[in-house]
């Protein structure tokens, strides 16, 4: 997939700018608060249908404006064009994609078309922060080529909804005995255990696919100093488990742990199990140590670790949409080089040589030629002000 | 915009309904407005009718002007299998295909927390009463939505007990649709329930 143009309409401080890209390499510069990162935020929502920074729309309008609009046009592999359209109103708060003319109503079967891998110093927060960032990260990933995945979760999340609502609004209703609230849970509760089993055992196959990408790209980028590990980790998952489970073990043991959890569920009004819960571990090892990323690893270690992994992602993508239409992603790399030493930057930038589409943003004009004879084709963008010069 | 009153009352009124939106609200005050008056009564009296005479059957729950309705009451139907649906509209559309020839129970809503209704807030209770007779089976045509199949299970696991048959309807490839054009999740559900030949 490449993005051709991009218009944008009084998003945040663009006022209207256009632009036209690179099918390789788009460099983008210019000082601090001028505006670079807006460029990925809007193309993130285009492919995304939010925005990678987790900002709100309505924080998006230019100020003193009430609507903003970017407008972004794609190429497939075999060379055909679609537009999409983001637009949004203050007033009602309404979003609206809209997709070669056709409303998107279902975000579910939108995400994956414009597939897209964002690398931004927010990143790190993956291997230094708490887990539901990490989950929210493959979630996002495996959605991208599962639309089934998507659904599945969607349809948990709304389970888990209804379910903390139910136990949250007896807390100050008490609107049923104990008895009967036990009833009420158990009834959710065997509604969500395949679900819960099916998005557990996505996430297991997952790594195992995942676990050659991420090392192979490891070993380029340090050598063989150490080897990344993710491993999942789940109430329900013991070191046996991982050998060889079976989705019956698994759904006895989930339902025996949310059975075991009932009384405590109902005391603090939240579900306490499940995939919602669980947790991607990070870690490194180090001749046979193993350490886990979040106490024990440096700074380097933690940026090396997660560019490591957003490369890793993209050829994963990438490999799984081969025998589609869609083509490689489109790679956005958000302020990646600053406080990396050059050969660093040389090495990065020769891992990705090979690849599609590319933005990188950066404060720094001389990276531009380090990265550009990586690239059969360029283009840079000085930005100030909101402006492209 | 509006020049009277009664008009925008009459428009705030219409705008209340499903599907009808503020601008075609105007449109039909304005119409009602102009059109003669006994066409206008002939419109409010149907309406204030509809209030009087239209009650829940006392049997199935379902809307009618006869208690028990025209359904519960046919000789012609065998209450030995009950089809449970949401809303009375439920009930037309499986009428339509003029298949099933068992009686109904409208259950008027699903379970949904979020909204705040329980299996109290809708006709549970009038469905338990019923299943002590001679029913033989239970058809639960709810929605496939996450609360309608809480809904479903919620009552399955009720009924069980009792010893009454219970199924639920397919869901998967619509008649008259190629394999190829149906979406994945749809696929994926009608591998998940094929059936063994």
């Amino acid at each position: 997939m490449i993005l051709d143009d991009l218009l944008l309409a009084d998003f945040k401080n663009y006022h209207n700018c256009s632009f036209s890209f690179s099918p390789k390499l788009n460099f983008i510069y210019g000082e601090n608060g001028n505006g670079k990162t807006n460029i990925l935020e809007s193309i993130s929502m285009l492919c995304y249908t939010k925005s990678f920074l987790m900002n709100s729309e309505a924080d998006c309008i230019k100020h003193g404006e009430n609507a903003f609009e970017i407008t972004g046009s794609f190429r497939n592999r075999v060379e055909t064009k679609s537009s999409v359209k983001f637009l949004y109103r203050r007033e009602e708060n309404s979003k609206q994609i809209i997709c070669d003319n056709d409303k998107v109503t279902r975000s579910n079967e939108f995400l994956g078309r414009f597939p897209l891998v964002v690398l931004s110093p927010y990143d790190l927060k993956l291997t230094m922060g708490l887990q539901q960032d990490r989950r929210r990260n493959f979630d996002l990933l495996i959605s991208q080529i599962s639309r089934v995945y998507l659904n599945d979760l969607r349809k948990y999340s709304k389970i888990i909804k209804q379910k903390n609502s139910l136990l949250k609004e007896n807390l100050v209703t008490r609107r049923y005995s104990n008895g009967e609230l036990k009833e009420l849970v158990r009834v959710w509760n065997a509604e969500l255990l395949d679900l819960a089993v099916k998005l557990m055992i996505r996430r297991l196959d997952f790594i195992e696919e995942f676990k050659s990408y991420i090392t192979a790209c490891f070993y380029r980028i340090v050598g063989s100093k150490y080897v990344p590990v993710i491993s999942y980790e789940s109430e329900i998952l013991d070191e046996n488990d991982l050998a060889g489970y079976s989705i019956d073990t698994l759904k006895n043991k989930l339902q025996r742990v949310l059975e075991e959890k009932l009384d405590t569920e109902i005391k603090r009004g939240i579900s306490l199990s499940g995939p919602h819960k669980d947790n991607y571990m990070f870690c490194m090892d180090k001749a046979g140590e193993i350490f886990e990323m979040r106490t024990s690893a440096s700074q380097g270690e933690h940026k090396t670790f997660v560019v490591a992994l957003k490369l890793s992602e993209f050829g994963y993508l990438n490999a799984n949409l081969k025998h589609t239409n869609t083509g490689e992603p489109v790679l956005l790399l958000d302020d990646v080089f600053s406080e990396l030493d050059k050969s660093r930057i040389n090495r990065i930038s020769e891992l990705i040589t090979d690849f599609n589409q590319v933005f990188v943003t950066t404060t720094d004009k001389d990276h531009f030629g380090i990265l550009k004879d990586n690239f059969t084709d360029s283009r840079t963008f000085h930005i100030v002000n909101g402006q492209a010069e | 915009m509006q020049t009277s009153e009664t008009l925008e009352k009459v428009a705030e009124e219409l705008a209340k309904l499903p599907s009808i939106g503020r601008k075609t609200a105007n449109r039909i005050a304005m119409y009602l407005a102009k059109s003669p008056s006994e066409e206008v009564i002939a419109l409010s009296d149907a309406l204030l009718q509809l209030k009087d005479k239209i009650r829940l059957c006392s049997v199935c729950c379902n809307i009618t002007e006869t208690d028990p309705c025209s359904i519960c009451d046919s000789q012609k139907r065998s209450g030995n299998s009950i089809c449970i649906v949401e809303e009375p509209g439920d009930v037309f559309a499986i009428e339509k295909t003029n298949e099933f020839r068992g009686k109904y129970h409208v259950l008027h809503g699903i379970i949904s927390p979020l909204d705040g209704i329980g299996p109290e807030d809708i006709k549970v209770k009038e469905l338990l009463m019923r299943l002590s007779g001679d029913v033989e089976e239970v058809i639960l045509a709810l929605n496939p939505s996450v609360e309608g199949e809480y809904t479903i299970t919620y009552l399955s696991k009720l009924i069980k007990p009792l010893n009454i048959k219970i199924s639920r309807i397919a869901r998967g490839i619509p008649v008259g649709t190629d394999l190829e054009f149906a979406d994945e999740i749809t696929i994926a559900k009608a591998i998940e329930g094929r059936i063994t030949l």
